[in-house]
């Protein structure tokens, strides 16, 4: 007989009623959860992607404003070292930013 | 609450490497919750292991998708539960939602204490309503606290407390047949 009086000795009682019996045994569970895994994207890729397009768009900004910076400051025709640093920046600029565009989802 | 306070330090290591994408670390930790996630789901589905093993299984799944975000605020366990618990509900959206509906009626009319008081008690559990069958099997049956099991089913701690005194009054009631009386 059960003596359900206080309320201790009934949670005692539920408690033994519901958590008795085994637990399963895994008989091939853990093989079958882990081939319906999908492929790993570690938090860490992630992280370093989100840099990595942080420092593209830093850069592109800075070549856009360094090239705008060298046309806007010269008075005449370029001369040669000017002409080749815009020209320099200007294929950086295509480098870093078509790739970045095609990454885009 | 600093991150992974709550997570055992063994465990949290295993988090952080499965997080990391580390599968042998995740099969670990599914080899370690597997039983315990399998058998509460078993009762949960009122013993159809089948569908039971079916819903574990896309817990672990959404748990490995989700370890990257997981900051061991709540114990692994813990969280492993809930993710049953979205599966369920994703399954069956009208479970686990508080409710207030009538239990069956039969379960209650026919009640009568039996040679068994476990089979009264079985008897008297399968007539509460979902909501306070949900509460009583994470609080007793999968030993979780009221405010963990709260955040399981996502109702407010005042709410889980609150089903889980009904649902205690009326198995007492339905058991009273075998309180002792002086």
């Amino acid at each position: 007989m059960n003596d359900f009086d206080d309320d201790a000795s009934f949670d005692d009682a539920l408690r033994q009623r519901l958590q008795d019996g085994g637990e399963p045994d895994d008989a091939g569970f853990s093989l079958r959860v882990m081939a319906a895994l999908p492929p790993p994207v570690a938090a860490q890729q992630c992280r370093r992607a989100r840099w990595v397009r942080r420092v593209q768009w830093a850069a592109i900004g800075t070549a856009a404003c360094g090239a705008t910076a060298l046309l806007a400051g010269a008075g005449g025709p370029l001369d040669m070292p000017h002409a080749l640093a815009v020209a320099a920046l200007m294929g950086l600029l295509a480098f870093w930013s078509i790739p970045s565009r095609w990454s885009r989802g | 609450m600093t991150p992974g306070a709550c997570v055992a330090p063994a465990e949290a290591g295993l988090v952080a490497r499965a997080a990391a994408g580390d599968r042998a670390a995740f099969a670990t930790l599914v080899q370690a919750h597997q039983g315990y996630l399998r058998k509460l789901l078993g009762r949960v589905c009122r013993g159809d292991q089948g569908r039971a093993d079916d819903l574990a299984q896309e817990a672990f799944v959404r748990a490995w998708r989700a370890l990257p975000g997981f900051r061991g605020e709540a114990r692994f366990r813990t969280w492993l539960t809930r993710l049953a618990y979205s599966a369920l509900s994703a399954e069956r959206p009208a479970l686990p939602l508080v409710d207030d509906a009538p239990p069956d009626p039969d379960a209650q009319d026919d009640f009568a204490p039996g040679a068994d008081w476990r089979i009264d008690l079985d008897r008297a559990l399968a007539g509460l309503g979902e909501a306070q069958r949900h509460a009583l099997l994470l609080c007793y049956g999968a030993d979780l606290s009221h405010a963990e099991a709260a955040q399981v089913l996502g109702w407010p701690l005042g709410t889980l407390k609150t089903q889980v005194l009904r649902a205690k009054a009326r198995l007492r009631k339905q058991l009273g047949a075998w309180e002792t009386t002086p």
